[in-house]
């Protein structure tokens, strides 16, 4: 028996019902939104036009926010997220626990070993290894396999995944309009109480996971350098999936400090999109994702990445596609030079951009190239690429990449290139938020960057406020040589 | 704070402490998921019938109409694809579609069009599959009649420039040149060869084809499968069905039929005998894919057996609690990715394949898995349960496909180019739900025997082939063939 969970009487009482709408467009988004008792934003669109509702859950916390020697640990909770709680994954969660707190006892030693590097007794390392995995054999008995992917599957979900930046994980599945309280159920369950059931032979798989996807990776090992070279005193520069040897010796206890410190609900929201009431989402969510305690906010990355540290290079060869790429240290999202980059970058690419015109069409030294803008919560970086023409070719397109940037600082930009620009922003934010999912993607993505889903809408306008002039002020900012990372990516010769 | 407001909040704050006194007494949230109760669920899609209308001169067009967001959609669909490309220019329908999005018009030239396309945010997109040409693009409602009065000029005015076409073959060189760069990349390449040796669809591009192929070849391919006798017509979004007609007058007035006739697909396939056919490349993975014939969607049995496989690889394959990722990559830990699935050809049979990316070493171990549940399932009915989740687990993905109205209309048009019933996708579900597990594991037996498998597996041949001191060897599954990439951007070798 239960008692029934209120609904829309309850958003009167907690909730500050907003419709809210934002500025200087002929098209608006209508956001409801409200903040939990603990501290959890809860921002809703209601669209009824098929019986689905994309779910997701944000996290401001990344593999930025890690700290050295344990990189990887917000990744892998991308994995053991779906690992099950004490209610979901077990028959039996006591028999289970006194089990697992062996294979961790057994952990510690592993790691104290492994930490003694070329002293470190090998068989040992290889007996522990084998007898936490033996402990976690036993473990299966008590063990209801993917049963969070069971019961979702069985409620008719679709897409249940995650995912994990620098500065963010999130957590997404689509489930039918009827089945929204099944999502605050088994949400709310796992993100206050979660088990890393199976925490040794995952950790495997991530191995795995960082060997498909980096290491057997043609390009793995170039954007893994570039990324350290580029970001040599900031977190960014690590891989997002951790070392190889971080991943290897991160214990479930690390990962259990990490959950505790990052997911807490003032550092958590829950974004909806598709067939709900916002009033019933609003008022689930609080009975459901209410319960879950406020603490103290956690430490926020102090890391920085300071510009103009002198020009770094990396030369890399490699059985893949010969690239050059040039990145400069720049701002933060959200920042107001972020949007002129933005722009910066809309001028510089596409097929009637300056990049792709010189360098592919007139002067025929590129097969392609492109340019961006990345900014991100603590540092950002502008990053330009092209695919020589000529195997031998990196140098030239080099020196016409960095002469177009010194052509921004120099001349003034044609209006006819901004408005195309800033038309294309506007265009592209339309396109993007057709779909359930990925409107609720950029909505979380903002709330993470900016702590407001309107710099959706805002960064647009702000585009459309750049003017020439604030385009060469910014390039002579950034577009310094000591501000710059050049790399260039070799193709090994291939039998023809 | 006037007094009312001070009242007020004084009784919300008196209220919101009864609700979660009442709440710790007795938590006002189901005990456990089974204890939730569902309100029905009601979905009626959109009839594929009532968004059809025809143009002008008998042609097909589905409209999908969404004005939420000012965006709209327009795709173009022909019956002409790669399979007719001529022998020795193999890679010409891929090459005239490209060069029909980037070559210009008569009245434009690449760069003008280029321009106008992006300064209006104009997304245009041109492509060829194996028996479709498709044209499409996406664009600001406002600018909607300017896009098709472009997109009529691209398609029955192109101009085919020549430098274009020499930067398209360049491209397309440099790409093939990296084809083989990753194990994945190898282990799909070789899987197709095998399946579809001799047939069409196993014809690739290679450096001489690309070279081979004339400005006049594609004036002439394009003059003639560009027929609009085979167009089908969708559009989706901020477009009024009523205004449709006079709308697309500038594409269609004056379009004269061409006679275009497709080549003939042989329904047959000659692939090469069951087995492993190891394909040696550096590194440290081993890429699986157990593929062996699908089905065609002409195939008289198609429904239901297609969908008794579709169950069958849900049950194998499809999720975090199916079989093959249970043990693969639970329970073993050997591979991040693992999966099973099915897909079908119009007119000639599609690929039942299981794939897996594991660790070289384990290679073995994976493909024993993979051929001990194949046999399971072929041998044992699937459970209950399994089944039932199989089919429930794909009901979101049902009423996704509903969810896009440009994607829906798209998909009309497709079903109708293809000779396919119109109601496929109204109805998909509903004989997804059909197949007992009797069936399930009937129609594996006969369409997707292990016996049948060709084990296409791409990593290191000395490691993939050496003699295990204990556990599971390549040779248990048949005789192993070792296959040496030569050159990528040639033609595949295979053994006879």
């Amino acid at each position: 028996m239960r008692a029934a969970c209120p609904t829309r009487k309850w958003a009167a009482l907690i909730g500050i019902l907003a419709c809210l709408t934002a500025p200087a467009w002929a098209w608006t988004l209508d956001v409801e939104e409200t903040t939990l008792s603990n501290g959890m934003q809860v921002m809703v669109v209601e669209r009824h036009h098929v019986p689905l509702v994309s779910c997701q859950l944000w996290v401001k916390a990344g593999s930025a926010n890690e700290r050295p020697g344990a990189t990887g640990l917000a990744h892998f909770h991308e994995h053991l997220m779906f690992k099950g709680t004490q209610a979901i994954g077990t028959t039996d969660y006591a028999a289970e626990a006194a089990l697992m707190e062996r294979q961790d006892a057994l952990a510690e030693r592993l790691s104290a070993e492994m930490d003694k590097d070329v002293r470190a007794d090998l068989e040992l390392i290889g007996e522990l290894r084998e007898e936490i995995l033996q402990l976690e054999q036993e473990q299966r008995e008590y063990v209801v396999p993917s049963h969070l992917d069971a019961i979702y599957a069985d409620a008719g979900a679709d897409g249940l995944n995650a995912g994990t930046s620098y500065d963010l994980t999130m957590y997404t599945v689509t489930v039918p309009a009827n089945r929204l309280e099944l999502w605050m159920w088994l949400e709310s369950d796992r993100f206050s109480s979660p088990v890393f059931r199976e925490f040794y032979s995952e950790r495997q798989v991530i191995q795995e996971e960082r060997k498909q996807t980096l290491e057997d990776d043609p390009m793995g090992p170039y954007n893994e350098l570039l990324d350290m070279v580029t970001f040599p005193e900031c977190t960014y520069g690590r891989e997002i999936i951790g070392t190889m040897r971080d991943i290897s010796m991160l214990t479930r206890s690390d990962a259990y400090s990490f959950f505790a410190e990052h997911y807490v609900p003032n550092n958590m929201a829950l974004v909806l999109v598709g067939d709900v009431e916002a009033e019933d989402v609003f008022a689930m969510a609080e009975c459901y994702f209410g319960r879950i305690a406020r603490v103290s906010d956690p430490e926020p990355n102090r890391s920085r990445q300071r510009r103009d540290i002198g020009e770094r290079r990396v030369r890399l060869t490699a059985q893949a596609q010969p690239r050059v790429d040039i990145r400069y240290i720049t701002d933060t999202f959200g920042s107001p030079d972020d949007a002129v980059l933005d722009v910066i970058g809309g001028i510089l690419s596409g097929e009637s951009g300056r990049l792709y015109k010189r360098l592919v069409i007139d002067e025929k030294i590129a097969l392609g190239a492109s340019a961006m803008a990345h900014g991100r919560m603590v540092s950002g970086s502008f990053n330009l690429s092209a695919v020589p023409a000529q195997r031998d070719g990196h140098a030239a397109v080099e020196t016409v990449l960095v002469d177009e940037l010194r052509r921004l600082a120099s001349e003034p930009v044609a209006a006819e290139e901004l408005e195309k620009v800033k038309k294309q922003a506007r265009a592209g934010l339309l396109q993007m938020v057709r779909g359930n999912d990925m409107l609720a993607t950029m909505m979380g993505y903002y709330w993470v960057y900016t702590g407001d889903w309107r710099e959706l809408m805002a960064t647009v306008d702000r585009i459309a406020a750049v003017t020439a002039d604030d385009i060469q002020e910014v390039a002579r900012r950034y577009f310094v040589d000591s501000n710059r990372t050049v790399g260039w990516l070799e193709a090994e010769e291939v039998a023809e | 704070m006037t007094r009312r407001a001070q009242l007020l909040a004084a009784l919300v704050t008196v209220m919101l402490m009864t609700s979660l006194a009442a709440w710790a007494q007795d938590p006002p949230i189901a005990a456990s998921p089974a204890d939730i109760v569902y309100p029905p669920l009601e979905f009626e899609p959109p009839s594929p019938e009532e968004s059809r209308t025809e143009l002008p001169g008998g042609i097909p067009c589905f409209v999908v109409e969404d004005h939420s967001v000012p965006v709209a959609t327009l795709g173009l669909s022909f019956r002409a694809g790669s399979f007719d490309d001529p022998a020795g220019k193999e890679g010409l329908a891929s090459v005239a579609m490209q060069l029909l999005r980037m070559g210009g018009t008569q009245s434009m030239s690449p760069d003008e069009l280029a321009s106008e396309l992006e300064r209006l945010a104009i997304d245009v997109g041109a492509s060829a599959s194996s028996r479709t040409l498709t044209v499409s693009l996406s664009c600001l409602s406002e600018d909607l009649p300017r896009a098709v009065e472009i997109l009529a000029e691209m398609i029955r005015s192109p101009r085919v420039d020549e430098g274009r076409l020499e930067l398209l073959k360049a491209q397309t060189l440099e790409g093939l040149r990296h084809r083989l760069d990753s194990p994945n990349q190898v282990a799909q390449l070789y899987a197709e060869q095998i399946l579809y040796r001799g047939h069409p669809a196993a014809r690739i591009v290679t450096a001489e084809s690309v070279a081979a192929i004339t400005v006049d070849d594609i004036r002439d391919f394009l003059s003639s499968a560009l027929d609009p006798d085979s167009l089908v017509v969708d559009m989706g979004g901020d477009v009024s069905r009523d205004r449709v007609a006079e709308l697309l007058a500038p594409l269609l007035q004056g379009w004269e039929p061409t006679g275009f006739q497709p080549a003939a697909i042989p329904s047959d396939l000659d692939p090469l005998v069951p087995g492993v056919y190891v394909i040696d490349v550096a590194s440290n993975q081993a890429v699986i894919i157990a593929t062996q014939p699908g089905m065609s969607r002409h195939d008289p049995l198609y429904e239901p057996e297609f969908y008794a496989l579709r169950v069958a690889n849900m049950v194998l394959g499809g999720g975090f609690s199916s079989r093959l990722t249970q043990r693969i990559r639970v329970q073993e830990g050997l591979a991040y990715v693992v999966g099973a699935q099915g897909n079908s050809n119009v007119g000639y049979p599609g690929q039942q394949a299981m794939v897996a990316l594991v660790d070289a070493q384990s290679a073995a171990r994976a493909c024993q898995i993979m051929a001990e549940e194949l046999t399971a399932i072929s041998t044992t009915p699937p459970s209950p349960e399994e089944t039932r989740r199989a089919k429930q687990g794909l009901f979101g993905t049902w009423v996704g496909f509903f969810e896009s109205p440009s994607s829906i209309a798209r998909d009309y048009a497709a079903l109708l180019l293809d000779e396919m019933p119109l109601d496929f996708y109204i109805t998909w579900y509903e004989k997804t739900e059909q197949p007992e597990p009797e069936v399930v594991m009937e129609v594996v037996a006969r369409r997707a025997p292990a016996s049948e498998i060709r084990w296409v597996i791409a990593g290191p041949a000395d490691m993939l082939t050496a003699e295990p001191g204990e556990g599971p060897s390549l040779a248990d599954l048949g005789p192993v063939t070792v296959i040496r990439p030569g050159d990528p951007t040639g033609p595949v070798a295979l053994p006879e």
